[in-house]
């Protein structure tokens, strides 16, 4: 069977669904007439399958990463019997009947309150009070980390803007940086960027660090601004803040405008520009 | 899925955006399998810690198996439920879509115990991987999240549904080995990578295909010829190694 560009579209759109029907059926009484177009067509539905498979199962993984950050896995670690799922998350209450035969017991005799009850109930109601405040507190911790997520989904794009074309400066000395080096800047950066969406943020942003100290000039800058987000999903605020007030600061800086209106978003933030 | 939708939108900051399950805890099978079927991302995100949290303890518990093989697993399986559900293989019978991912789960557990010769522990007596009934009644003992869809843990009718020649009665149902393809798909190149992924998972157009890799169309109609070929040729080779 002769393999061809044409072919391959065709099989394509059977495995697709995307042939109109009569066009299905003439191909469908070809593929009964032709083993080798069969064997063509089942090879084709396995590199398909296959792909979407593995495609589908990274956008689980990504999503594993994601629930992860935002703590909606956590007990997973321990092979226990009866995993700690907060039932009032994620699962109905189960109503288990009342057993007729259960044994009713006699009414406890009444309790006489003396003072070391009363000081058993105030410790009790203070260590229920510490630990409601402990909840609160990490409660506000969870929500201020969806909202700086939030923050940084908002503004983080994998597309760089692109660097401005620079005219010929007659008045300039100094030589040029070279071309190899932007073009490097520009590489490093773009993959520090995608490592950005990584579970693991460190080594983007240790490189998104280097390159925000290096040759001045777009790179550098665009560098400035990931950094910046960088540190907003790495929960260090203050960190992010400075950063942002330096660009916010810098007239030309590619990422001037984006870095006031972050700065106006960020959680308790006072800063005017 | 307007009334989920409805729900989330003002609340971006709540607690609600944190837990995806919230959305469909008063809502029935139904709903919750026509949110996934709209590829809603809260549905989708829910059933995933669904099923983590159903699966992820139960192979752990009974195996000597890593948190990180057990997640491959369960993402093995939760990439097969969303082609099952797609291709149409998954039929909604009324019961709780979690269910079913947990034994396509199940099901991948016990062949990477029998391919990695890991013995599986005797607690709940398992000994085949298709006795629905072990599969079931050994998740009554765990309050998984399974139940919050309702159901009581006995429920044995929603078996994945294995490729059979029923659905594509035109040839002979393939086992796909998406290992080779993966080893195939890692070794044809940065721009076929794009160019495939994009005919053969997003099923896109020649014309934006190539445009991708920044070709004109009679140029993309080549490359997306010669890369196809060059995947093919690897996956044959990996398939039979």
């Amino acid at each position: 069977m002769e393999q061809s560009d044409e072919l391959l579209e065709q099989i394509g759109a059977y495995l697709s669904g995307k042939l109109a029907a009569d066009e299905k059926d003439r191909f469908d009484a070809q593929l009964r007439q032709d083993e080798a177009l069969r064997q063509e067509v089942a090879l084709q539905r396995e590199l398909k399958q296959g792909l979407v498979f593995l495609a589908h199962k990274e956008r689980f993984r990504h999503m594993h990463a994601d629930l992860d950050k935002r703590g909606l896995l956590a007990g997973l670690d321990k092979p226990t019997e009866q995993p700690e799922t907060p039932k009032s998350q994620f699962s109905e209450p189960v109503f288990v009947p009342f057993p007729e035969s259960y044994p009713v017991r006699e009414a406890r005799p009444a309790v006489r309150f003396g003072r070391a009850s009363w000081v058993m109930a105030a410790s009790l109601t203070l260590l229920l009070g510490v630990g409601w405040l402990l909840y609160l507190n990490q409660q506000e911790k969870r929500e201020l980390l969806a909202q700086e997520e939030h923050l940084f989904t908002d503004f983080f794009s994998t597309t760089l803007k692109a660097a401005p074309s620079q005219p010929a400066d007659p008045d300039r000395v100094a030589a040029p940086v070279p071309n190899s080096q932007l073009a490097t800047d520009s590489v490093r950066l773009q993959a520090a960027i995608a490592g950005l969406q990584r579970p693991d943020r460190q080594p983007a942003i240790s490189d998104l660090i280097a390159l925000s100290a290096g040759q001045p000039g777009h790179w550098r800058a665009s560098a400035q601004w990931y950094l910046a987000l960088a540190y907003l999903r790495n929960n260090q605020i203050a960190d992010a803040q400075a950063l942002l007030q330096t660009i916010a600061r810098l007239n030309g800086h590619p990422y001037q405008q984006e870095a006031r209106q972050l700065l106006t978003r960020l959680p308790g933030s006072t800063t005017t520009h | 899925m307007p009334h989920a939708r409805l729900r989330l939108t003002p609340v971006c900051m709540s607690t609600d955006v944190n837990n995806p399950c919230l959305d469909f805890e008063q809502q029935g099978h139904l709903s919750f399998y026509q949110a996934l079927m709209a590829d809603y991302k809260p549905a989708w995100e829910c059933l995933y810690i669904r099923a983590a949290r159903s699966f992820v303890p139960y192979a752990r518990q009974r195996s000597a198996i890593s948190k990180d093989d057990a997640l491959d697993i369960l993402q093995e399986g939760m990439a097969e439920f969303a082609i099952n559900l797609k291709t149409g293989k998954f039929v909604f019978q009324g019961k709780p879509v979690a269910a079913y991912v947990f034994t396509i789960c199940r099901n991948q557990w016990v062949s990477f115990l029998r391919k990695n010769h890991i013995q599986k522990a005797d607690t709940f007596q398992e000994t085949t991987d298709d006795d629905e009934t072990d599969t079931y009644s050994g998740r009554e003992t765990t309050p998984n999240s399974d139940r919050a869809d309702g159901q009581n843990g006995t429920q044995s009718d929603e078996e994945p549904n294995r490729p059979d020649a029923s659905a594509d009665s035109i040839w002979e149902s393939r086992e796909v080995d998406w290992k080779a393809v993966g080893r195939a798909f890692a070794e044809v190149g940065a721009d076929c990578q794009i160019m495939l992924n994009c005919f053969y998972v997003e099923e896109k157009s020649l014309g934006e295909c190539g445009a991708r890799i920044g070709l004109q169309e009679n140029s993309a109609k080549v490359k997306r010829f010669r890369c196809a070929q060059r995947l093919k040729a690897l996956y044959s080779q990996y398939k039979t190694a």
